[in-house]
């Protein structure tokens, strides 16, 4: 086996100069992939509750490298890739023994650093993508069952809370963003699934005003892989009512126009 | 390294609200003052640019060995950002004659654009300003890495700011009156891919307020940017800009089009 790594290092301060190693890029047998620090330096360590955003978002950033010899430009000069190095002989678990050099803990420290980082939560990202597509007036965070929309879905109620809904004169959307970038996609996407499977179920049985008719959408923003996409279709198909992904022009379209069309309902008078 | 300073003439006109700082009466563009450089900023550039200080210790990037041009598109179209409301960091001139250096201030924390930051812009009405700019001064160099975004402390969000207008017609009086109202090509804008739905209504409305600023106004901006950089010909470069600002929705309507035709 032949491998070699470089290092990726956060510059948080140009004029300082420090250096925050946050991943390295592994080239094994000509594949390249990236490694990440185990744990994120927080604002404490990097003088910034923004810092700490930067250093997030190179991570995030990271997931397009395509090559060894260079970093997304997206990352800006505030990352810098350092020289190559070789993996030692006799490592046989490249990952893991670059892991371990990144996290460059004592066992103490270890211990004691946080097992959960506060990335964005999937609602946040998801509303901020309505906000920047000038719909977030159409929408309205966190669908509480049996309490919004006066008492709407009252046999759902231990179902949970879902992230965004539009309520219009007759329709309802209900909503749940996924995130493409999200290491826990996979996840999201069963999570949505079962929501929605159980609402569906609800739906079915509610005793639903007349004519109101809600509906279970799922908005994927962020550029999916083709392998990411069918995963997503398969795994919502029969939950969702309609799956958005509004990384590509029609079906963001497709998407927003929908949520207008729906919210600009209200105003010709209340859902129930 | 050498610490660059201004002129005497620039050093007499009085104290500054800033130490590192002198604004001539009649002039927008301030001239700073002591402004020594440090490293290079990694990357890619036609001139040489670097990180810089002042004397107030306030943080600067450096573009010196600029030409002619290049000094009067980045002054004007400072100018004319900071009128139409297209973000842009402080700027600022250092030096004087053929050494004369652009300054722009260092923004913090700065990523660059990719396709994924178009969904959490906080500022999309800047955005459209900046692209819709881009067509009226008819810059062909706007891509990922002049687009800086800053992320809001939520960490969901980024706020954008646009720097380097260096490459704009609009530098050379010539070149910009030849161009008639012709936009530039968009092939460097793809790799950024910024989705024309997002952008077109605030593209649209900075393309009104450009139709609606006064000759007057800009002949202050053309003047004074030219007197900067040392370009005899501000009248011709005003006819230009005058024209391309008057037709300005017709620009930028063809310019999001050009670049709506490169999207799938």
């Amino acid at each position: 086996m032949n491998a070699r790594y470089r290092m990726v290092h956060y510059v948080p301060d140009p004029f300082v100069g420090a250096r925050v190693p946050l991943a390295a890029l592994v080239m094994v047998d000509g594949a390249v992939e990236v490694v990440k620090v185990p744990n994120i330096p927080g604002p404490a360590c990097l003088g910034s509750r923004s810092r700490a955003a930067v250093a997030s978002m190179i991570l995030d950033d990271l997931t397009m490298v395509t090559g060894f010899d260079r970093l997304p430009p997206s990352i800006g000069p505030h990352a810098l890739l350092d020289q190559a190095y070789e993996v030692p002989d006799g490592v046989r678990d490249v990952t893991a023994w670059l892991t371990n050099l990144l996290e460059g803990l004592s066992p103490a420290a270890r211990a004691a650093a946080p097992e959960h980082h506060h990335a964005p939560p999937r609602s946040s990202l998801g509303y901020r993508f309505l906000e920047a597509y000038k719909v977030a007036q159409y929408v309205r965070k966190t669908f509480s069952p049996g309490h919004d929309l006066d008492g709407l879905l009252v046999n759902a109620t231990t179902l949970g809370s879902i992230s965004h809904y539009v309520p219009g004169k007759h329709d309802v959307l209900l909503m749940e963003p996924l995130i493409a970038s999200r290491p826990q996609l996979k996840e999201d996407v069963r999570d949505v699934a079962k929501m929605f499977g159980a609402y569906k179920h609800a739906i079915r049985n509610a005793q639903l005003p007349r004519a109101v008719r809600p509906s279970l959408v799922a908005y994927v923003v962020g550029a999916l892989t083709p392998n990411l996409h069918a995963a997503i279709d398969d795994g919502l198909a029969g939950f969702a009512d309609h799956v958005y992904t509004v990384e590509r022009k029609q079906p963001r379209r497709e998407f927003l126009e929908r949520v207008r069309e729906v919210g600009e309902t209200v105003t010709e008078g209340s859902l129930l | 390294m050498e610490e660059l300073v201004l002129s005497s003439e620039v050093l007499k006109k009085g104290p500054a609200h800033n130490p590192a700082q002198v604004a001539l009466v009649h002039d927008r563009i301030p001239r700073l003052l002591g402004m020594l450089p440090k490293d290079r900023v990694p990357g890619n550039f036609r001139t040489t640019v670097s990180y810089a200080f002042d004397a107030a210790g306030g943080r600067w990037v450096l573009k010196q060995d600029l030409r002619r041009d290049q000094l009067l598109a980045e002054a004007l179209g400072w100018l004319l950002s900071r009128h139409l409301g297209v973000p842009t960091p402080d700027a600022g001139v250092v030096g004087t004659g053929d050494q004369m250096a652009w300054a722009s201030r260092f923004v913090d924390d700065a990523l660059q654009w990719s396709p994924t930051r178009a969904n959490v812009v906080s500022n999309v009405d800047g955005l459209g300003a900046m692209i819709a700019f881009d067509a009226l001064i008819a810059n062909p160099d706007r891509h990922s890495e002049n687009i800086l975004c800053v992320p809001q402390e939520s960490a969901d969000q980024v706020f954008v700011h646009s720097i380097d207008l260096e490459g704009a017609w609009a530098g050379d009086p010539a070149i910009i009156d030849g161009a008639g109202l012709d936009v530039p090509e968009v092939s460097l804008t793809q790799p950024a891919y910024i989705p024309v739905d997002l952008i077109d209504s605030s593209a649209r409305e900075l393309a009104a307020r450009a139709e609606r600023l006064d000759n007057a106004t800009l002949a202050v901006y053309v003047k004074e940017a030219c007197a900067l950089a040392g370009e005899p010909d501000h009248q011709i470069l005003q006819r230009a800009l005058q024209r391309r600002l008057s037709a300005a929705t017709q620009l930028v309507r063809d310019y999001l089009k050009a670049i709506e035709a490169l999207q799938t």
